[in-house]
């Protein structure tokens, strides 16, 4: 039979318990709002008991553990779809900053240029012929020129701030890297010692959250609690073993380049979704493009041009080049016309009054039927806009429907991990209750004594 | 399902929320802001590439709506030159005919052809922005110069181009070469080839062409009878005879005259035709008049030749039908033309188109004119006993048309006092006049042409921006009602998550 000791015993265990679990849940009000924090729960389980004659007689309840309630499924797949909507991100900001350098819907100035450049042909292809509108095709040429050299200029700028937020980002990315490390160390140390480092996870799990946004990332939880971190397919942290990413300039076809590497060796590394790739991507792949369909105009404005107007035939002489360069940033009004823009040809012969040749070249102005091989300048122009408009507008709408997908991920985490003040407050009265429950017990026991020994 | 629902679970969906009506109220906003439909690239891809298009085509349209407006300053002075030519030409005719009647050398007549020269010199050298006209392209070069007694022209024959469309070029300016001789010769007008009056000949035909004027008139037989002939419902000449004679119960009777030129009327005299209350009825007739007698004929009223004039209506060609051959020479070839099987004038074209390759035969003023395409000199005359080229008024020797050449050939024979070659100026003036003619029906064409063009433009100007307007533009009752839906759903999302929080266990635990 157990002995009134023993029930009291119980008891304790039992004010123990209710103790723990109001201080569990008072961890958990004050942590509802902190980023990253995982609900946790107070697991209690009854004590061994004791065996005697008529059967075994429990001794109380025990705190076996403070669990955190969390869903690893659910966090990983939030990682990845964070890394995907960073990495489209990435690439729709720099898209708009495209735009904007493009001149978006209502500032079409590369167009009106182009225009006004055809225009002022159109003008001197026209009788009657006054000198003013040769200085008005070679104002019209250098305007033209100045947009492309400020549309050049522009790219450059972009590009070189998107790489400074490669390097930003690369900067993050170590910060995040050399932290978990660390707290791998901390977490190895405290578990090693039996107990759960709880809030420490926690922080690590948050961490690796934000090293999925800039680079899609693999977790692998070993059995001592630390979580080796992989990226782009190499172990970056192992244990509290933490390799960093640098960046490099290598040399290309268009001068220096930046790149990533890691390892002792330099290798250099692809990643495949997150900030870092978005960045990468626009720089290399959308950016690159819409400068190269820029440099297909400039080349097409060029040699157009060109072809027609070294035909021509002035008082002062003859087949002069109208453009110099070859490219977007190369372009150039011949200086000899700008200087002297008597030298500008309308036709094929010196009289004044021959307007064939610019008849011609106001016609690479117009629009054509859609063959390729007659498409003309404004066509490429044209196509430049709708390849850029199409690109933006499916990265938005992945934008937006990634946003979707993880606000979802973050609501359905939400609900497994987040705090609920109302439960909370259940607990709080369970527990409450539970506490003067068990001290009643204790009361009770204690009027026992008083009783016994009154016997005495 | 069930799930648990937490705090910043609630949070998570309620922002979301938030921020998907705010951002459907700002894009509404945008649009009510700039009242595009298309803010951005991302908006409406497809869109943009069509925006932009139009764009092009709409600042393309607006230059050749320009290069219309620039290239009618060209031919709206092109006509009021050669206006101004047919003007001067016009004093010309008159002082050859004045001195070809002159006894003796006139030295004022001659410095009435300088004065004449000159005048045409200023007329033919009109520049429009500084560019000469008339020098085909070497714009910049005065196209006549006198030196001397003689006028050179130093611009070329080209042609210079205008654009007034995507797909169309006209020709704006006339080289003035085509004042030089260096186009053409011609030859003819020598012989009125008008045909006669009777009674089928339709009233709309009378006076060349020109028609009457429909109403009544008035006859007096000087005897105290005073008639009133209602003529509106007539319509051949025939028509009004009738009704001349009904009219006057027959105390009148019209006629159309021996030589089938005029009207006649005859009855007790004198006669006298007028108008009834200022109609111009008896005038478009030609025989409002007086008659000292019983017999009034009118004026010449006949209708103008054309293709489909028949030779045996010409009064010119009575006794000479059927027509003989006609000899052309021309480029050191003689060409037989043989006109016997001719009924209509259209007849007499056709063989010469037949039968000489180039030359063309023109009914102008109801005479013939020859147009050969070269400037050789080349001689018509009759073939045989026919005299048919005499009858048609077309024998004798075609040359080029000269402007100042004429007028220099005109000032010597006027210092030489030589009547036949004074006289014989006049037949060139004659080609000159229809040159003139000919080139001002072709600048006229120019301004309908350019007239079109400018219809079709602005035409196509409206299309165009009614479709970029289409494209671009929002519809602002569509967007109005949005923006209010917007705004209304974001103020309710607010005043739920205001309510929201308001509600917990915490508030009821004592």
């Amino acid at each position: 039979m157990p002995g009134l000791n023993s029930i009291m015993d119980t008891s304790l265990s039992a004010l123990f318990a209710a103790q723990a679990g109001l201080a569990t849940t008072s961890h958990n009000i004050a942590n509802a709002n902190t980023p990253g924090y995982t609900r946790q729960d107070t697991l209690l389980a009854a004590r061994r008991p004791d065996l005697t004659m008529v059967g075994a007689i429990g001794r109380g309840v025990e705190v076996a553990g403070i669990r955190r309630i969390q869903d690893e499924f659910i966090l990983a797949n939030l990682r990845s779809q964070t890394a995907r909507g960073q990495s489209f991100a990435s690439v729709d900001s720099a898209l708009g900053e495209v735009e904007s350098i493009m001149g978006s819907v209502d500032n079409d100035h590369l167009g009106a240029a182009l225009s006004r450049f055809f225009g002022a042909w159109n003008a001197l292809a026209q009788p009657t012929i006054t000198p003013s509108m040769k200085e008005n095709v070679v104002a019209a040429a250098v305007a033209l020129v100045d947009d492309m050299h400020a549309i050049d200029e522009s790219l450059t700028v972009l590009e070189a701030n998107l790489e400074a937020g490669i390097e930003l980002e690369i900067g993050n990315l170590n910060r995040l890297l050399s932290q978990i490390g660390e707290l791998n160390r901390q977490i190895m140390a405290v578990e090693t010692g039996g107990a759960a480092a709880n809030d420490l996870r926690d922080q690590r799990d948050l961490l690796i959250t934000q090293v999925s946004a800039i680079a899609e990332v693999s977790v692998i939880e070993r059995e001592d609690g630390t979580k080796d971190i992989i990226l782009a397919g190499r172990t970056m942290v192992a244990r509290d073993n933490v390799t960093l990413f640098e960046t490099r300039y290598e040399r290309n076809d268009d001068g220096y380049r930046l790149m990533l590497v890691t390892g002792d060796n330099k290798q250099s590394v692809s990643l495949s979704t997150g900030r870092l790739e978005g960045l990468l991507s626009a720089r290399d792949v959308h950016v690159a493009r819409v400068r190269e369909r820029l440099d297909a105009i400039a080349g097409k404005l060029i040699e157009d041009v060109n072809r027609l107007h070294m035909q021509g035939r002035t008082l002062t002489g003859s087949g002069l080049q109208f453009f110099t360069g070859d490219n977007l940033h190369t372009i150039g009004v011949n200086s000899e016309l700008v200087a002297n823009s008597a030298r500008v040809a309308t036709g094929r012969t010196t009289a004044p009054g021959d307007n064939e040749l610019a008849l011609a070249i106001a016609n690479l102005g117009n629009l054509s039927s859609g063959a390729d091989s007659e498409r003309t300048v404004n066509d490429v122009y044209r196509m430049l806009l709708t390849d850029l408009a199409s690109s933006r507008s499916s990265y938005e709408f992945m934008v937006e429907n990634q946003r979707a997908v993880v606000a979802t991920l973050e609501a359905k985490l939400a609900a497994v991990s987040g705090v609920s003040l109302d439960e909370e407050g259940a607990s709080m009265v369970r527990y409450q209750n539970a506490y003067v429950a068990a001290a009643k017990v204790v009361t009770t026991v204690q009027a026992m004594y008083d009783t016994l020994l009154s016997m005495v | 399902m069930s799930i648990r629902i937490t705090d910043s679970y609630m949070a998570a969906i309620l922002l979301g929320d938030l921020n998907r009506g705010l951002g459907n109220l700002l894009e509404q906003q945008r649009m009510a802001g700039s009242m595009r439909r298309i803010n951005s690239f991302a908006d409406d891809p497809r869109a943009i590439g069509t925006i932009q298009r139009y764009n092009a085509l709409i600042a393309n349209n607006t230059d050749y709506l320009a290069n219309v407006g620039r290239s009618r300053s060209i031919v709206d002075a092109t006509d009021t030159a050669l206006q101004g030519v047919s003007d001067t030409l016009a004093q010309v005719r008159e002082l050859v005919l004045r001195e070809s009647s002159a006894l003796s050398s006139n030295q004022t007549a001659v410095v009435e052809v300088d004065n004449l020269m000159d005048r045409l010199l200023d007329i033919l050298n009109t520049n429009v922005e500084g560019n000469y006209i008339f020098s085909g392209r070497q714009v910049f070069t005065p196209p006549f110069a006198r030196s001397g007694n003689t006028v050179l022209y130093q611009g070329d024959s080209a042609e210079m181009l205008a654009r007034t469309g995507p797909a169309s070029t006209m020709a704006v300016n006339l080289a003035g070469d085509a004042f030089i001789g260096a186009r053409s010769s011609s030859l003819g007008g020598r012989v009125d080839l008008a045909p006669r009056l009777q009674p089928a000949t339709l009233l709309a035909d009378m006076n060349l062409g020109q028609g009457w004027q429909r109403g009544a008139i008035s006859i007096n037989d000087g005897q105290g009878n005073l008639w009133q002939v209602d003529l509106s419902g007539a319509v051949t000449v025939g028509d009004v005879l009738a009704a001349v004679t009904a009219g006057t119960g027959g105390a009148v009777t019209a006629s159309v005259n021996a030589e089938g030129t005029a009207l006649a009327f005859t009855g007790m005299g004198p006669l006298t035709v007028g108008e009834i209350a200022g109609g111009g009825t008896a005038a478009s007739l030609g025989i409002n008049a007086t008659a000292a007698g019983g017999h009034l004929v009118g004026r010449d009223v006949r209708p103008a030749a054309d293709a489909g004039t028949p030779l045996a209506d010409i009064a010119a060609l009575d006794g000479k039908l059927p027509l003989g051959t006609v000899a052309v020479t021309w480029q050191g070839t003689t060409y037989s033309i043989d006109l016997a099987a001719a009924v209509t004038l259209a007849d007499v074209q056709a063989a010469f188109a037949a039968t000489v390759p180039g030359m063309e035969v023109a009914i102008r003023d109801s005479s013939l004119v020859i147009t050969a395409g070269s400037t050789d000199v080349f001689l018509v005359a009759n073939g045989d006993a026919a005299d048919s080229a005499t009858a048609l008024g077309i024998n004798g020797q075609g040359g080029p048309v000269r402007l100042f050449g004429m007028l220099e050939d005109l000032r010597a024979a006027l210092e030489r006092g030589d009547t036949a070659a004074i006289r014989g100026a006049a037949n060139e003036i004659s080609a000159l006049e229809d040159m003139i003619q000919r080139l001002l029906m072709k600048t006229g064409g120019r301004q309908n042409s350019l007239d079109w063009a400018e219809d079709v433009l602005r035409q196509r100007d409206e299309r165009l921006r009614s479709n970029l307007s289409l494209e671009q533009d929002i519809d602002v009752a569509k967007v109005a009602a949005d923006l209010n839906r917007a705004e209304t759903t974001y103020q309710a999302s607010l005043l739920v998550a205001s309510k929201l929080y308001q509600t917990n266990l915490m508030q009821y635990l004592r």
